[in-house]
């Protein structure tokens, strides 16, 4: 037991110094196990002085630190994260460095766009020779992101504790569901289309579990396996099938929202940086997110119209090594209302729309960036809202709703419109010769029932041969994924077929109408090696515009 | 679904044990006393969830220290241990293997960094320095509750090693190997032994003849019983890890199979055959090796030989030095101008490169013969029509004509053929040259990054006979430390897939320096699938591929996200 009962006189005296008003910023700073660590260590040794704002934690190297770690810290309460590692060419992995750096590029961009200044994220080489520089570096990040100031504030940190998690109303959901009109037909087995791949699946099986663990243990999940809770790629295909009329994917949602209160989450794809920075936007930080705005582009602030951008700004740094462009669907997007002679505005305090929180059970989450979004409507008066993200337009337009009662605004696809403009000769297209075919987006048309818009809008360009794949409109298949969760072999297969009846039409370009496909397919493509191009068709749109 | 992200919900320990976390703080005498409230720190610990149990120790690391810690774990059934004393790069291992005598998992303990990074280094400001601690300390009790107990990995080794490359590097490994009682199974693909050196007429710096060198060396290996010789023979196969590769060897069509413990990889180089370069016929504009068996059959004529360095090296498509041509064009020079004492040599040349004692000396000597040094740049090359070579020389900034019998090329050593082949077989790496890369130049030489793999002599990069048998036996060293040991030890920090989210997408199988994923095929419910399987004995758990995987299905054990995340949560 200790010996040492009395205060060191050191520490005495430094208590009754005054509080310091001074602003302390958090610092996190990640080190390697070999060089970085131990040069914290020597430092150490060394008695070499650096501000204890810092805090540090070990990983056994820099490409260890996954964004989801820096993304966390930073909602969690920290005004700088660093991130340190043995020097180039240094590294006890080889080049895990050289990953960390690759890594880090693109973190670093999103945090940009998410609003947190670049400054407040480091990367420093620092082997275990150098203590001098580990004080060194710390001492000038920590002055530096002191004069930053605080990045959340303490009211910002505590809005993100969820308070004890509610009891659903299972009979309320029961009934919205309509689960227990169930007639055990199988037909949405049947349909599944994770099923066809994946045995494991069986939403028929699924819900005959929940009523047995709810009625007999009380335990609504006791007998659901995580992967019939998690598998599901809300398609909504069973939903189509079904001749009771059950809500399948509803059902889900809420499952997923149970399962999350056990614990139970499914495995985010992206090292779940995904849904962590759509959660990171209810935050309230101002955002960088219209910076790809083209000065050539035609936009206004005082528009009643708006142009609902989505995630698109934060998917490009993430998904450009697929081949997927997704900030190109925006610009095209202004190009195209500016030809028809729209300036809408865009809005720099648009948030997520909360789509993927909500399909993962994220109840709470999506509320909140709803309830953003909904005020932004009301603080910007606009009259219309067009999108050119399905999901964003499907949120908008049903589960808003659902939640909020009013929303009272003029909801617009991008298709919509396009098909209304174009019936009307109001858009100009040129010749566009090519063999095209188009996958619907499941929230455009299985949820919304747009199928015959696209088909219009596409047709009306000439020359543009349009051929249809094997399974379309209500058939259509998933591109495999759309809430960033459960990629799969499953899913590999699932978009292997889907590829498989895009090259069988004989196009060579498959065209996509939502972000998710295309960044999906275009992974898929790439990995699968196949020729087919997947191309947003807003690019077709804009190609056709200027052939006119 | 076994990866959970989110750490807002701790999981539950898998023993279905509540954790009951013992933490013991260490003044260590005044070197954290004197700057943390130690006391303080301890009431706070004491305050945190899952804590059981609370001292301060005076010095943790000392017996009396050791002892209040077995003590605990036994009084107060104790299952997680963390120690806030000082860095786990020292004294992890004492309070790991504490808690082991305790009876208590290895693995389930935590050390805190209280004094290298906390007390040592905010001397001046004691009340933070506390505050601090306090907070590595929350976090600390947050990681250690979600450890899980793990075993430390053995591997057998199979006692055998396999060399492939019958050249002098690779003869020196095999007979160093052979040396300490292993057998070796030693796999040359040309009909004889020897490699390059049979091309060779006499070494340098002593001008020995190269034959007694390959002689002495293949009498060697006949008297070592336990050296299996296979000539005209190809590794057609390998599969497997440190200890235990399964390679498949064809020998002049027989075909063998067979286990070994390591790999020394010893497949050499070719000489660049300069076709299409200055007149190169074979006959009046010819190799240094012709000349070497021109000089050692007695058909050697000339009464004016030029030479020309760096044919096809050091230039942007072979950027390389080849680093034995220059000693080889003096060797020539010398024994030339000693034997034939009226041929006139003139050696043209960018830089030359003697390095060392003995070379240099040898070039000192080359010029006290009368031979020649001529220096051209790579902006103006030597021209060369019938008869002459036309230099235009850097240090008199004019061209000067020599007249030749004879002209000799020194052309660099390239890589031969199928290594490409069998660095895939390996999964080693090559570099741009097609030369063996290994794990590091300085840190780690004549290693692979993959465990159990060794390289030696011009499979790494050009090198003379010397330098292939320092190489040789020095790959035969570090390979003899698995092999004499008879087991390799992993600690179970390593990466583990999912297979249920793995779309065998290939990132972390390419990604892998030590080649420790692989892809495999399994039948689940009858569905077929191929996925990522990671061997934890290869596995370095650096944690980059758990990073890198699309789909989250890379878990590492130890340093789990759920761990990490669980330290980030409690971090502010």
């Amino acid at each position: 037991m200790s010996t040492v009962t009395k205060q060191p006189r050191k520490a005495e005296k430094a208590e009754e110094k005054a509080p310091a008003t001074v602003f302390e910023p958090s610092i996190l700073a990640f080190a390697c196990n070999w060089c970085s660590y131990a040069g914290a260590d020597l430092a150490g040794v060394s008695r070499l002085q650096y501000p204890p704002n810092v805090k540090l934690i070990r990983v056994m190297c820099s490409g260890r630190v996954s964004p989801i770690f820096v993304l966390e810290a930073f909602k969690k309460g920290a005004d700088g994260v660093i991130i340190t590692g043995c020097h180039i060419g240094d590294c006890h992995y080889q080049d895990g460095n050289v990953k960390a750096e690759t890594m880090f590029k693109k973190l670093a961009e999103v945090l940009r766009v998410l609003g947190v200044e670049p400054e407040r994220l480091r990367l420093e080489w620092i082997s275990a020779s150098e203590g001098q520089r580990f004080a060194t570096i710390m001492t000038e990040f920590t002055e530096k992101v002191r004069k930053l100031g605080p990045l959340l504030s303490p009211e910002q940190i505590k809005a993100q504790e969820t308070g004890p998690a509610e009891s659903s109303d299972l009979k309320e959901l029961v009934r919205e569901t309509g689960v227990y009109q169930c007639i055990e037909c199988g037909k949405c087995t049947g349909g599944c289309l994770m099923a066809r791949f994946n045995p494991q699946v069986s939403p028929r099986l699924a819900m005959k579990n929940f009523f047995v663990s709810y009625f007999s243990h009380k335990q609504p999940l006791k007998l659901l396996s995580m992967d019939e809770v998690w598998y599901c790629l809300t398609c909504e295909t069973c939903h189509y099938h079904c001749p009771a009329g059950v809500d399948f994917a509803k059902f889900i949602v809420w499952l997923r929202s149970e399962a999350i209160k056990l614990g139970k989450t499914g495995t985010p794809t992206h090292g779940g940086v995904m849904h962590a920075m759509m959660e990171f936007q209810a935050l309230g930080l101002k955002q960088n997110r219209l910076d790809w705005v083209d000065s050539s582009a035609q936009v206004d602030e005082k528009s009643d119209t708006m142009y609902y951008v989505g995630c698109l700004p934060y998917f490009e740094p993430i998904f450009t090594e697929t081949g997927a462009h997704p900030l190109a669907m925006a610009r095209n997007t202004l190009k195209i209302l500016n030809a028809l002679g729209i300036k809408p505005s865009v809005y720099e305090g648009e948030v997520c729309c909360g789509h993927d929180l909500y399909w993962t059970g994220n109840i709470e989450g999506f509320k909140k960036l709803a309830a953003l979004n909904l005020e932004n409507i009301q603080k910007t008066g606009v009259k219309r809202i067009i999108f050119s993200c399905p999901e964003c337009f499907y949120t908008y337009k049903i589960l808003y709703p659902q939640f909020f009662k009013t929303v009272e605004v003029e909801t617009v696809h991008m298709m919509q419109l396009l098909d209304e403009k174009i019936k009307k000769g109001e858009l100009k297209l040129g010749r566009l010769e090519g063999k095209f075919t188009f996958q619907d987006p499941c929230r455009l048309g299985r949820l919304l029932a747009i199928y015959d818009e696209p088909r219009r809008v596409l047709k009306s360009v000439k020359g543009l041969d349009l051929q249809c794949m094997e399974e379309i409109r209500k058939e259509s298949i998933c591109c495999g994924s759309t809430h960033w969760v459960s990629c799969s072999s499953y899913t590999k297969q699932l978009q292997k077929y889907r590829l498989g009846q895009a090259v069988d039409t004989g196009a060579s370009t498959l065209l996509t109408a939502c972000p998710k496909c295309q960044i999906h397919l275009s992974c898929a493509a790439k990995d699968l090696k196949t020729k087919m191009k997947i191309q947003d068709y807003t690019e077709i749109i804009v190609q056709a515009m200027e052939q006119a | 679904m076994s990866i959970q992200l989110q750490a807002t919900k701790k999981q539950d320990p898998p023993d279905e044990e509540t954790p009951r976390i013992g933490v013991f703080i260490c003044h260590c005498g005044a070197n954290i006393a004197g700057f943390v409230n130690v006391e303080e720190a301890a009431k706070y610990a004491s305050s945190l969830p899952d804590v059981a149990f609370v001292q301060k120790n005076l010095y943790t690391c000392s017996e009396t220290g050791l002892r209040e810690i077995k003590t605990a774990i036994k009084e107060h059934k104790l299952n997680r241990v963390l120690v806030a004393s000082c860095t786990p790069r020292t004294h992890e291992p004492l309070f790991k293997s504490t808690c082991q005598e305790a009876g208590l998992n290895r693995y389930l303990f935590e050390l805190v960094n209280i004094r290298e990074q906390c007390s040592w280094v905010h001397m001046q400001d004691p009340v933070r320095a506390t505050e601090k601690a306090k907070q590595l300390i929350r976090m600390g009790v947050a990681r250690v509750a979600l450890l899980e107990p793990r075993q430390e990995i053995t591997v057998e080794v199979t006692r055998k090693a396999l060399v492939i490359g019958g050249g002098v590097a690779g003869i020196s490994a095999a007979l160093s190997i052979a040396a300490s009682n292993i057998p070796v199974i030693l796999v040359e693909r040309e009909k004889e032994l020897g490699g390059l050196l049979r091309d060779v007429n006499k070494l340098y710096p002593t001008l020995g003849a190269a034959s007694e060198l390959v002689d002495e060396h293949v009498k060697k290996l006949q008297k070592a019983p336990l050296i299996k010789v296979m000539t005209r023979a190809k590794v057609l196969n390998v599969s497997g890890f440190i200890g235990n590769y399964k390679v498949q060897i064809d020998s002049a069509g027989e075909q063998i199979e067979d286990t070994v413990g390591v790999i020394v990889v010893a497949t050499g180089a070719r000489i660049m055959i300069p076709n299409g370069m200055y007149g190169y016929d074979g006959k009046n504009v010819v190799m240094q090796t012709e000349l070497e068996r021109r000089l050692k059959d007695g058909s050697f004529s000339a009464r004016s030989v030029v030479m020309i360095q760096c044919v096809g090296a050091r230039v942007p498509e072979r950027e390389y030095c080849s680093r034995i041509c220059c000693m080889t064009a003096i060797k020539n020079a010398i024994l030339i101008r000693e034997t034939y004492p009226e041929t006139e040599i003139f050696v043209v040349y960018r830089d030359i490169q003697t390095f060392g004692t003995l070379y240099e000396e040898d070039y000192r000597r080359a010029r006290e013969l009368g031979v020649g040094f001529l220096r051209y740049g790579l902006a103006k090359l030597p021209a060369v029509d019938e008869g002459g070579v036309t230099v235009y020389d850097e240090l008199l900034g004019k061209n000067v004509r020599i007249p030749y019998e004879l002209l000799v090329l020194s052309a660099p050593l390239v890589a031969p053929e199928g290594v490409t082949e069998l660095s895939k077989m390996l999964k080693v790496p090559l570099d741009a040259n097609g030369f063996y890369l290994e794990a590091h130049a300085k840190l780690r030489p004549v290693e692979f990054a993959t465990d159990g793999v060794y390289l030696c002599g011009c499979a790494r990069w050009p090198c003379d006979i010397g330098d292939a048998v320092y190489q040789g036996r020095g790959s035969a060293a570090r390979a003899l430390i698995p092999l004499r040991k008879g087991k390799v030890y992993a600690e179970p920090l390593y990466a583990e897939v999912n297979p249920n989210v793995c779309r065998d997408c290939r990132r972390c199988v390419e990604s892998c320096p030590y080649s420790a994923i692989t892809t495999v095929e399994e039948t689940v419910h009858g569905y077929q699938r191929t996925v990522s399987k990671v061997n934890p004995v290869l596995c370095k758990g650096c944690g980059a591929c758990s990073v890198l995987c699309p789909t989250g299905a890379i878990g590492m054990k130890h340093y789990d996200n759920t761990l990490i995340m669980a330290m980030i949560g409690k971090a502010f």
